[in-house]
């Protein structure tokens, strides 16, 4: 999802898609987890939010890099994840912060 | 405060496809939708067609304020719904570090193609496979 400068706000859309990749309602809110740079621990997580006047299953994620355990000039990993029709889906993501 | 940037413009190139990723042409023109990090919605506008029936660009003068800006491309493919995901980052400075950072957030996003047009030149990069 490209650079997020320290201590901003990262941003940014997903689309909740079923098995043949068609974007779709999911059962519940779609929730998001941040990992360490060296993934042995989630710094972050948290529920997306639906963007009001968008598409179907367009939901944004907006996670704080204020607070600690992101460094500049660092990579992070994370995933969001959802269910479409009880059956689960994850879409993984990255982000430098500067 | 946020700045304008005057004078700038920036496109995306979009090949409609479908959930499948086969290309295919959409009922009609596709829609760009963007957002403000206030959750404001600061353009619904449709995307003309180019040179083909599957391929769009959308080129506007940049009068955006700086800010982060998340949006989606919207067409329609048969009677289903695509949906495409993307994010434009401006900066106040209106120079290419704004180009460079919105083409970084293409690579990921769900777009095609983003061309950024500035004081210092054009910034172009390639099509990616979806």
């Amino acid at each position: 999802m490209g650079f997020v400068t320290k201590n901003s706000t990262l941003r940014a859309p997903f689309v909740t898609r079923n098995g043949s990749g068609v974007p779709s309602a999911p059962d519940a809110t779609p929730t998001y987890e941040i990992y360490s740079g060296d993934y042995s621990g989630v710094l972050a997580s948290g529920n997306l939010a639906a963007v009001s006047g968008a598409a179907t299953g367009v939901y944004s994620i907006a996670a704080a890099t204020t607070d600690g355990g992101y460094a500049a000039g660092s990579t992070y990993g994370g995933v969001v994840k959802w269910a479409v029709s009880s059956t689960n889906y994850s879409q993984a993501f990255t982000f430098s912060v500067v | 405060m946020k700045t304008q940037l005057r004078g700038d413009r920036w496109a995306i190139g979009l090949v409609a496809r479908t959930a499948a990723g086969v290309e295919s042409e959409p009922t009609e023109a596709p829609t760009l939708k963007l957002w403000d990090s206030g959750g404001t919605k600061v353009v619904d506008e449709k995307i003309p067609k180019t040179n083909t029936r599957t391929r769009f660009s959308f080129f506007r003068l940049l009068d955006l304020a700086a800010d982060r800006y998340i949006g989606t491309i919207e067409y329609t493919i048969g009677s289903t719904l695509e949906v495409r995901p993307l994010v434009l980052d401006i900066n106040s400075a209106g120079d290419a570090q704004g180009a460079i950072r919105a083409v970084h957030e293409y690579l990921s996003g769900g777009v095609d193609r983003w061309i950024m047009e500035t004081d210092s030149g054009n910034l172009t990069v390639g099509r990616l496979p979806r």
